[in-house]
């Protein structure tokens, strides 16, 4: 057990993991908003999108530490774009680190920006399958924003329609 | 060159006639500082006015303590209550212990004795500007003249006389802990219950007991621990909502980094919090320090608190501040290794407890616990209860005739979040009326609302040189212009 901030006194109940191999990327900030509003439907304490590419990894491992973050979240966004068809491979190695059953307890949000329409359902074919291999339950539809509605409606339109279609549902789901 | 100054020579030095008047309303860290600085600063003509009961004032309730075990929580170096003569505090020091180092957790009581002997200094070389009162009684009410004019301001004292005051700086420091919910009010009257461990003598009798229950798992806590835990001491109980003690400082002092976010930056508590996390797992991977993170925030945080809105602000006093105090305020190594041996002996045990109802019964106190949602009270049985809760700030929680009277005359308000007074920049209290006084100030962790932080000695310090400035520009009409002092 660490000493630092990764302990069981400091779990927030929304946790989002952002695979993008760009620093402040719009998934960190489409995702991060999402965790925050959802957090406030929720119970209210604040959320946390941890941005895996500013991690250091040691031996091709993420620090321990965002297991315990993980495994204290009761709702977990998996954020990535949408690279060659399917999700970042930054993404896929943070997953594939987590314990077996990692998710078993957690409602899971598979989170993507797709360039093109035709890649719209990768977070559908390849996200999703991938966190409920890890337990996770994944209530909702998947959110999937298309660059043209990036720019046409802005991360906070996007993040406040899904909220209020989708969050909802959430909050009626028994902790 | 000292010859040459004829006034030397004449005997006792005499300010002249007082032109204006500051009182400041008590005597700890808040109070000396401020006074210091004004005494360093003011044109000739001042009358300073330190209300305080002690007899000498400089240490206040937190730099009263003997107790050895008491530490500083900050490394010497870093205690620097005169931000433009950073070294002055290791320079006493060094004057009596030249071997004192900049990183050592010294007493609390050497600090003590620092504010006295830099307050005594202070007042011998300010004696020819500076008439210097202190006034053994305590405050009771302050009144504001009619609104037109120069305010001024009369003070009641608990003696019953009066000082009149133009500007009036409240430094009333840490307030006695709030009262905690399910303890009976037949016990919250009894000895058995100490509601205040910080009063004179509080804890001389529980010495003697069997068992005693500490309420809170905090620095308070840490403190109350070591003074009553050693051999021959009471077994200790300690609980609070989420059981989690302060982390402990490292034995070396970590380097400060570039911090994690600026106030121009204006992030969310999502952000900061976010950033926070992964720069601490980043130094977990490297065997790096991880208050490194928390330290790099340090000098900005009243700004960054400044630079989120309300809702986050909110957010961060219920869900976040009990888990940044115990990373953020940390115990000096020696004190966590003192806690360490009193849990391994078991003489000591924290957990995460609520307390359903405490009461006398055939002369202990029962205690019933509340350990979780799913299973019934656990009883614990012992010989007193000390409140560990911390000190409170919100104004409508402190049992002081003054800040209610203030209160009462819509001359204060609380802060939105209740964890302080309502104060503007300059740390004027703002009252009912949305508006700034104009001559009364607040310093010190008055301020904590509007600041989050201001109860440690370097932020203390910065206050007290900008409030004496602003009250000494505000004076200057009836003063003259004050000295200007430079970095040393």
């Amino acid at each position: 057990m660490t000493d630092n901030l990764f302990d069981p006194g400091f779990a927030p109940e929304v946790v989002a993991i952002v695979g993008n191999t760009r620093r402040d990327s719009r998934t960190l900030k489409l995702a991060s908003g999402v965790a925050d509003g959802l957090a406030e439907q929720l119970s209210g304490t604040p959320a946390v999108a941890i941005d895996l590419i500013e991690l250091e990894l040691e031996n091709r491992a993420f620090p321990v530490e965002l297991n315990h973050l993980v495994s204290g979240a009761r709702v977990v966004i998996a954020a990535s774009p949408t690279i060659a068809g399917s999700y970042a491979g930054l993404l896929k190695l943070f997953l594939d680190g987590l314990p077996e059953a990692a998710l078993i307890d957690k409602l899971a949000i598979p989170l993507m920006i797709a360039r093109q329409a035709r890649h719209a359902l990768a977070a559908d074919v390849h996200l999703r399958p991938a966190l409920l291999e890890l337990g996770a339950t994944c209530p909702t539809p998947s959110l999937v924003a298309l660059e043209s509605e990036l720019v046409s409606l802005g991360s906070d339109g996007l993040v406040a329609a899904w909220l209020e279609r989708s969050g909802t549902w959430l909050a009626g789901v028994p902790a | 060159m000292a010859e040459a100054d004829g006034v030397a020579a004449t005997g006792p030095a005499r300010p002249p006639e007082p032109r204006a008047t500051v009182a400041i309303v008590g005597g700890g860290a808040s109070g000396t500082l401020t006074a210091v600085q004004l005494m360093r600063r003011s044109a000739p003509g001042l009358r300073l006015v330190l209300i305080d009961p002690s007899p000498e004032p400089g240490p206040g309730l937190a730099y009263r303590t003997e107790n050895e075990q008491h530490r500083l929580n900050v490394p010497a170096g870093q205690m620097i209550g005169l931000p433009d003569r950073p070294f002055d505090f290791l320079d006493w020091l060094r004057a009596t212990s030249p071997e004192t180092q900049p990183h050592e957790y010294l007493p609390r009581s050497t600090f003590g004795r620092y504010l006295k002997s830099l307050l005594a200094r202070t007042r011998r070389e300010a004696e020819r500007r500076v008439r210097f009162e202190h006034r053994r009684a305590t405050a009771i009410a302050i009144t504001t003249g009619p609104g037109d004019g120069p305010p001024s301001a009369g003070i009641e004292l608990d003696d019953g006389s009066l000082v009149t005051a133009d500007r009036v700086v409240l430094a009333l420091g840490n307030g006695r802990p709030g009262d905690v919910p399910g303890i009976e009010p037949e016990l919250l009257g009894s000895p058995q219950y100490v509601g205040d461990p910080w009063a004179e003598g509080a804890l001389d009798r529980s010495m003697r007991d069997e068992a005693v229950l500490l309420i809170g798992t905090g620095l308070t806590m840490v403190d109350m621990a070591l003074s009553l835990g050693g051999p021959g001491g009471p077994t200790l109980h300690a609980v609070s909502r989420h059981g989690l003690l302060p982390r402990a400082h490292g034995d070396t002092m970590p380097i400060r980094r570039r911090p994690v976010a600026t106030p121009e930056e204006r992030c969310s508590l999502t952000e900061l919090t976010s950033r926070l996390l992964t720069e601490v797992a980043i130094a977990g991977s490297r065997g790096e320090d991880w208050r490194v993170a928390f330290d790099s925030l340090r000098p900005i945080t009243n700004d960054l608190w400044r630079s989120l809105d309300r809702r986050d602000q909110k957010r961060f006093v219920s869900d976040l501040s009990r888990i940044w105090g115990i990373h953020r305020h940390r115990m000096a190594p020696r004190v966590a290794r003192g806690l360490e041996r009193l849990k391994v002996s078991r003489r000591l045990r924290v957990r995460a407890a609520g307390i359903e109802r405490a009461a006398l019964e055939d002369g202990r106190v029962a205690v019933d616990l509340h350990l979780n949602r799913l299973d019934e009270p656990e009883r614990l049985v012992v010989d007193r209860v000390i409140n560990c809760t911390g000190p409170t700030w919100d104004p409508r929680r402190l049992d002081s005739p003054l800040v209610q009277g203030l209160l009462g005359q819509g001359a204060l308000r609380t802060d939105g979040l209740g964890i302080g007074f309502d104060v503007d920049l300059d740390g004027a209290l703002v009252g009912a009326d949305a508006v700034p006084s104009e001559g009364i100030y607040a310093i010190g962790p008055l301020r904590n609302g509007v600041l989050l932080e201001a109860t440690a000695v370097p932020e203390i310090g910065q206050q007290a040189e900008q409030l004496a400035d602003l009250l000494l520009a505000d004076l200057a009409g009836t003063l003259g212009s004050g000295l200007s002092l430079s970095a040393a």
